[in-house]
């Protein structure tokens, strides 16, 4: 070929190149110069990521995510679009959850404390420690567990506690959460937890948040209930509130109260819908009964007539109930005409606000008190409902039952029956079970950080899945002290090293959600299951086989507690061909599903409460099912969204239109409980003229132990705050930024104020969130907690703010 | 074979390969010219009344504090014709996703803000994001899902909202998240590619295709039926596991 052709041929091939570009506006594959690749894009298919579903780790709500893994690790997340709680939907914390596996300082060796230095030691040895220590005095040993404790993890300790030592010392992280949501639950309906469920979210016409900022703290729930609105659905939110906050901003009234003016004006509807006549009295007169409380505040309380119960609502007028709770009379009359309307439906949602309060245990039940006066109740979308903060509060603390006076299934170690029943299953000798309930949270911590020669009779805490080094309030006198007593021993099993770990003289590295098998249960009884997707770092074993293997080492050693009454080891694991496998062996402990076997186990236990739960495996095939999860005649299991309603709930008789089928009056009655409003024991005063309230942000979930090691949460949240009314900050010369110190009787904390930013506090009000280790506002916080319930006030208490940072050293 | 014949051949060859080009030319052209018109199809807002959006609202009371001196309809109104595309180059490219892979932990994760944003007030994200809009050197992206309510709920800040505290460093986290797709598959040159990613949560393409966007726009941004000819993907909308026992 000539040259005068080639060019010829080449500027042909152009114009051929060009023309086909335009034509199919694209680059020809086989072109004369292929595009480069580029290099920041990896090639990506639908098939080289496997995905499979886990519920959230974080709240309680139990979003179903999508958990994509490629070469052994997590490297994506979607909603599952087959939850029915999230509907393929997440917040920022759900869709960044993978992130939480991968900060780069998580625990990879077991640690013991020596000369004041965490020194790793080996696994046997760890274990070893802490068998030594159990056995040296079982009854000193406390274990202080969580609401993030998968169920099977939960069980284990529960049994190895309750069932093997015969001690009652072993309390959730919980009892900080929603221990007053229990007691209001049980003392109302007698039996724990929410008959309702999500779906109230998708019906309800009014809903009003009882000092719940939803926005942030249950935003899945939040954004299911108000983006109905984008849909063209009316839904009339009431935010009764003690600041502003984001959800304020979507609520069609906002309604200021007084701390703890939640107990005036439940009092004033009450009093509204009976002067007015508008309570629901076929309704009361076929399910309810009423009662109030003792001289001293118990869980069952007194009888009382309706008649006293009108006497003793006289007093709380719409007038005097705003001089109480700070919401105007007309707004209490409107609150009322929403009760009174008996075509709306009625939603109330509460968590924190409600249950971290000294009358905690109260206010629930005069919540639920005020939906069942009006009849607003047990329909879809009408009726009270508490939400939970925790994967699995519900799941394990409540329904495990690793609470100091409870059995699994909702059994009491205090009724003999119970403890019968709890032996048998666990085929343990009878008189095993210690008939009197262990500590309490606070007690527990109160008797570590006590001497011995005082009375401070727990020198060992374990502690799994929780941070009380941060979570406990007035940590000072609650955590502090026990760390400078050379007889108290402290175990902590986590996957960061936490203010908790730091302290810590034994080291545990855990593995954390899907580098395990799990279940939790959500705060509307909904049970889900997981598979182990990825492995733990390093040297990191799932708590559950820490328990194992620590009730293993007992039994070598001799203690009688760790033999069932045949003399076999408690925690027995079988593979298909029946043959035993020693799953407290690590090297043993993946090659059967220890999860399936517990639960199989636990699952006996959950029909004396009517809590049934279905097998193992139609967890591994749904989204979570909500209990009572029973078999059909079709031999289908079917799960229950309203309980105690008829054709809902299975347990309930024909004709019975509700049946309350656990009534503490054995008449399947409710009862309406009657509270007087009372004060906080500590409230503002010269000295110390501000409420103090603490909570959480959108961005981080709790102590921040995960969230903060997210890159993307902690850019957008990356310090505690305090927030600061502008009235107040202009009279005190305080600006935007300014450090300040805010003081309690217990502790002084410095941090920057914040003016109307991400919520607006009212004059004498002041906020700070606890999710920062550096800046522990737990260190100022009051351990005041509910009588009944037992759990501490973290939302009021008195404070006084200085400007500027104090002249000593902060601690 | 003479090389004359060779030669002719060659020639013959070349004159349909160059009328195969002029077509190719031509129909390329012509096809630009027809679908031109739909273009003057009132496809985005300005057809119907528009309410004030809370942007403009707040414009109305505090317009000294705006930077831009234009009111957000005029900055809205001001987008390019949908027939200006012109070629998207592999660097253009390279540099929308790099961009992208910044604000995403991982290919889906929700993009971070990085502008400030009114910490309480009900979000206003939709009087830039709703349509999409050009805000100075900036693109606002149009919303690539259905529009939420509560935006902040999957949305968070780059830069720390909290006055005075300096932040203080990142924790350092190994996470590595999946990066974004290579490019669709064709099933022959000039086949419409399928579409590399899921769909969830993404199904609003001009978001990130249209008209607005720079390195990933679409050559043709004014067709709107995108799925017409673009296939997503069972796999990675992970609808085998819908079917599937679990």
């Amino acid at each position: 070929m000539e040259r005068r052709d080639f060019l010829k041929h080449s500027a042909l091939a152009a114009a051929t190149a060009l023309a086909s570009r335009r034509a199919l506006a694209q680059v020809p594959a086989g072109g004369a110069q292929p595009p480069a690749l580029d290099p920041t894009v990896a090639l990506r298919t639908g098939a080289d990521v496997t995905w499979d579903k886990a519920p959230c780790r974080f709240c309680g709500t139990g979003c179903t995510v999508q958990v994509g893994v490629r070469g052994g690790r997590v490297v994506a997340i979607a909603g599952d679009q087959r939850a029915p709680v999230n509907q393929g939907l997440l917040c920022v914390k759900g869709y960044h959850v993978g992130l939480a596996l991968y900060g780069s300082d998580r625990l990879t060796r077991p640690m013991l404390k020596r000369n004041g230095r965490h020194v790793p030691i080996s696994w046997e040895e760890a274990i070893d420690v802490i068998a030594r220590r159990v056995q040296a005095n079982p009854r000193g040993f406390a274990v202080y567990g969580s609401g993030q404790w998968t169920i099977p993890e939960g069980y284990a300790a529960q049994k190895f506690m309750k069932g093997g030592l015969g001690s009652n010392h072993i309390d959730p992280n919980a009892r900080l959460c929603m221990a007053s949501a229990v007691t209001g639950y049980t003392s109302t309906f007698g039996v724990d937890e929410p008959y309702n469920c999500f779906d109230d979210l998708d019906h309800a016409d009014v809903v009003i948040l009882w000092g719940n900022n939803m926005a942030e703290m249950h935003p899945v729930l939040f954004s299911r209930l108000i983006d109905r609105r984008t849909r063209g659905e009316r839904v009339t939110l009431i935010d009764m509130t003690t600041r502003r906050t984001r959800t304020s901003a979507f609520a069609d009234h906002v309604l200021l109260f007084k701390p703890q003016g939640d107990m005036a004006i439940a009092n004033g509807i009450a009093h509204e819908l009976l002067r007015r006549g508008t309570l629901d009295r076929a309704f009361v007169d076929r399910y309810c009964r009423f009662r109030k409380d003792k001289a001293t505040p118990d869980l069952n309380g007194d009888a009382m007539t309706f008649e006293e119960y009108s006497q003793r609502l006289a007093p709380y007028t719409p007038e005097r109930v705003e001089a109480l709770s700070g919401v105007s009379a007309a707004n209490i009359r409107m609150l009322a005409d929403v009760f009174s309307n008996r075509s709306l439906k009625v939603l109330s949602l509460w968590c924190m606000g409600m249950n971290q309060h000294t009358r905690g245990t109260a206010i629930n039940r005069m919540v639920h008190g005020i939906h069942m006066l009006s009849g607003h109740f047990g329909k879809p979308g009408d009726g009270p409902q508490s939400l939970t903060g925790q994967p699995s509060a519900c799941g394990t603390a409540r329904e495990v039952g690793t609470i100091a006076h409870l059995l699994p299934g909702g059994l009491l170690v205090a009724n003999p029956q119970h403890r019968r029943e709890a032996e048998e299953i666990w085929n343990v000798p009878a008189g095993r079970i210690n008939p009197t309930p262990g500590y309490h949270t606070v007690q527990m911590w109160k008797k570590f950080s006590t001497p011995a020669r005082e009375g401070g009779d727990i020198d060992t805490i374990w502690v799994q899945v929780t941070n009380p080094g941060q979570s406990l309030p007035n940590l000072d006198a609650l955590f502090a002290p026990s760390r400078r007593m050379a007889d108290k021993f402290l175990i902590v099993s986590d996957v960061y090293p936490t203010a908790t770990v730091r302290e810590a003289d034994l080291v545990l590295p855990s593995a954390m959600w899907v580098e395990k098998n799990g279940m939790t249960g959500n705060s509307e009884r909904r049970t889900q299951q997981w598979f182990k997707m990825v492995n733990p770092p390093g040297e990191a074993r799932a708590d559950l086989w820490q328990t194992l293997a620590v009730a293993r080492r007992l039994y070598d050693l001799g203690h009688a507690g760790m033999r069932d009454k045949d003399g076999q080891f408690l925690f027995r694991f079988r593979d298909a061909a029946g043959a035993e496998v020693p799953a407290w062996d690590y090297a043993r402990f993946h090659d059967v599903n220890v999860d399936a076997q517990l639960f199989e186990e636990y699952r006996r236990f959950s029909v004396f409460k009517h809590k049934n739960l279905a097998p193992y495996g139609e967890y591994v095939r749904a989204r979570g099912l909500r209990w009572p999860v029973v078999q059909g005649a079709d031999g289908r299991w079917r799960e229950t969204r309203y309980r105690f309603v008829e054709g809902e709930d299975p347990n309930v008789a024909r004709a019975k239109g509700l049946q309350f089928y656990h009534s503490t009056t054995g008449d399947d009655r409710a009862q309406i409980w009657f509270h007087d409003h009372e004060n906080p024991p500590e409230g503002p005063d010269a000295q110390y003229p501000f409420w103090l309230c603490t909570g959480r942000v959108l961005e981080h979930w709790h102590s921040g132990s995960m969230t903060m090691r997210i890159p993307q949460l902690r850019r957008a949240m990356p310090n505690a705050y305090v927030e600061v009314n502008r009235d107040d900050a202009e009279r005190l010369g305080v600006r935007d930024g300014d450090t300040v110190t805010v003081e309690t009787r217990r502790g002084t904390l410095s941090l920057p104020a914040w003016i109307d930013g991400r919520a607006s506090v009212p004059p004498g009000t002041l906020f700070v969130p606890w999710f920062d280790e550096r800046l522990m506002i737990n260190r100022l916080t009051l351990d005041a907690h509910c009588p009944i319930s037992k759990q501490p006030d973290y939302k009021k208490c008195a404070a006084r703010l200085v400007v500027g940072a104090p002249a000593e050293p902060r601690a | 074979m003479s090389p004359e014949r060779d030669a002719r051949l060659l020639h013959v060859g070349a004159a349909v390969a160059v009328a195969v080009a002029a077509a190719g030319l031509v129909t390329s052209y012509r096809a630009e010219v027809v679908v031109r018109r739909p273009a003057a199809v009132a496809s985005r807002p300005g057809s119907a009344p528009r309410a004030p959006t809370y942007a403009d609202e707040r414009e109305r009371h505090h317009a000294n504090r705006l930077r831009h001196a234009g009111n957000l309809r005029a900055m809205a109104d001001a987008r390019p014709d949908l027939s200006d595309a012109g070629a998207v180059t592999d660097e253009m490219r390279a540099l929308a996703l790099s961009a992208r892979a910044q604000r995403r932990a991982y290919d889906g994760a929700p993009p971070t803000i990085p502008h400030p944003i009114a910490q309480q007030a009900w979000p206003n994200c939709m009087s830039c994001h709703g349509a999409g809009m050009r805000v100075a050197a900036l693109t606002a992206p149009t919303i690539c899902h259905t529009p939420m309510q509560s935006c902040t709920q999957c949305h968070v800040v780059v830069n720390s909202p909290i006055p005075g505290a300096t932040p203080p460093p990142l924790a350092d986290n190994t996470f590595a998240g999946l990066a974004s797709p290579a490019r669709g598959e064709r099933a022959w040159p000039g086949a419409p590619p399928t579409i590399p990613h899921p769909t969830l949560m993404r199904a609003r393409c001009e978001s990130c295709h249209g008209e607005l966007a720079l390195g990933l726009r679409t050559p043709h941004p004014w067709r709107q039926s995108c799925t017409q000819c673009h296939a997503p993907s069972a796999a990675l909308d992970q609808r085998p596991a819908l079917a599937a026992a679990r």
